[in-house]
């Protein structure tokens, strides 16, 4: 899951360099409409709901990567 | 100096000349609350049958030494404000003065606070225009800036004088400007999701009670824990709406639905400001 996000930064945002300890806001200057995005990309790509009470307390790659591996398991690409 | 309440309809029209001699030639500044005060004057706003309105200036004295004020003119004004609903403040609204006037704003003040204290208030609070509805706050930079519409303006002595006095300063707003060409290709994902799941209609004047009661239930129901928010009557927004789309299209008002449950709205205008002629 940590090189999907990684893929999708890249293309969506061009950003590289990142890790599972990456601070969405505080490392990659992203604010609360481009995680919502990356969120929203997320959903439609393996068309699930994610929960916004479970989101909303998302700071880091790590922890996205924990959260959506919990919805769709390890070996989704 | 001498505290006054403007009781007096000679008085009333003292008050708003002071602010309309005080900014007739400043190019920086609009004066977008001349208007409301009128009103206010008039009894005329339905927000005034449920706040207690004090006008009240500090005038100039004969034993007062003022370079830039004579016996009787107006050093300092406002508007001071009870609202029942909001009961551990006094209010001081739609706050004017002169430069240089230290001593009348503290007299100012002073008579607020007095005259809170007959009202059981425990707190003072300037800046909030009757209700956080109307306007909030003071500008606290850009100063040498037009104000857009809607917006504050005051010069950077009202702060020094407040700050001086003691008060503590809350930061409640700050603004931001964006490049709104860039600003929504950048969430296309964001924006399909939410065209999925939510409907957006402008205000539509043809049912024009209907849209404004959903305004002020949603304000009331967004805003139960802000600081200085009270509860809003249907009226108090059906009115200030009408004399805002006198001007306004109904497109600067958007509401979202979740199904045919209102769960939020937009309010956006262009600077009508820009229009000084206009106003």
């Amino acid at each position: 899951m940590l090189e999907v996000i990684k893929e999708l930064l890249e293309k969506e945002y061009q950003l590289t360099d990142v890790n599972m300890d990456t601070d969405f806001k505080r490392d990659l200057g992203l604010n609360s409409f481009d995680f919502l995005n990356l969120i929203c990309i997320f959903e439609e790509k393996y068309n699930v709901e994610l929960d916004e009470e479970k989101y909303r307390n998302i700071n880091t790659i790590g922890e996205l990567c924990e959260y959506l591996e919990s919805l769709v398991g390890t070996d989704a690409v | 100096m001498q505290f006054r309440i403007a009781g007096e309809k000679k008085d009333e029209k003292s008050f708003l000349s002071f602010r309309k001699k005080k900014y007739k030639d400043d190019a920086k500044y609009v004066d977008n609350n001349y208007f409301m005060l009128q009103e206010i004057f008039a009894g005329k706003l339905h927000f005034v049958k449920s706040v207690e309105i004090i006008p009240a200036m500090v005038v100039a004295e004969e034993s007062d030494v003022l370079a830039h004020a004579r016996t009787g003119d107006i050093l300092c004004e406002a508007i001071i404000a009870y609202a029942p609903l909001l009961p551990e403040y006094i209010q001081i609204c739609f706050f004017e003065s002169l430069e240089g006037c230290e001593k009348a704003v503290e007299l100012l003040m002073d008579q607020a606070g007095r005259i809170g204290k007959e009202h059981g208030c425990s707190r003072i609070v300037i800046g909030l225009f009757g209700h956080v509805n109307y306007g909030l706050g003071f500008l606290n930079s850009h100063y040498d800036s037009v104000n857009s519409f809607s917006s504050l303006g005051n010069p950077a002595y009202y702060n020094a004088y407040f700050e001086n006095l003691g008060c503590e300063k809350t930061k409640l707003n700050t603004y931001f400007t964006h490049d709104l060409n860039n600003r929504l290709s950048r969430y296309p994902a964001l924006i399909a999701k939410l065209r999925k799941n939510y409907d957006f209609k402008p205000f539509d004047k043809r049912q024009f009670e209907y849209y404004s009661h959903i305004y002020t239930d949603l304000n009331n129901a967004c805003f139960t824990e802000h600081k200085y928010y009270y509860h809003r009557e249907y009226e108090d927004d059906y009115e200030m709406l009408k004399e805002l789309f006198l001007f306004m299209k109904e497109d600067s008002l958007f509401f979202a639905f979740k199904g045919t449950e209102p769960v939020g709205f937009i309010m956006w205008y262009p600077d009508y400001n820009g229009y000084k002629t206009f106003l």
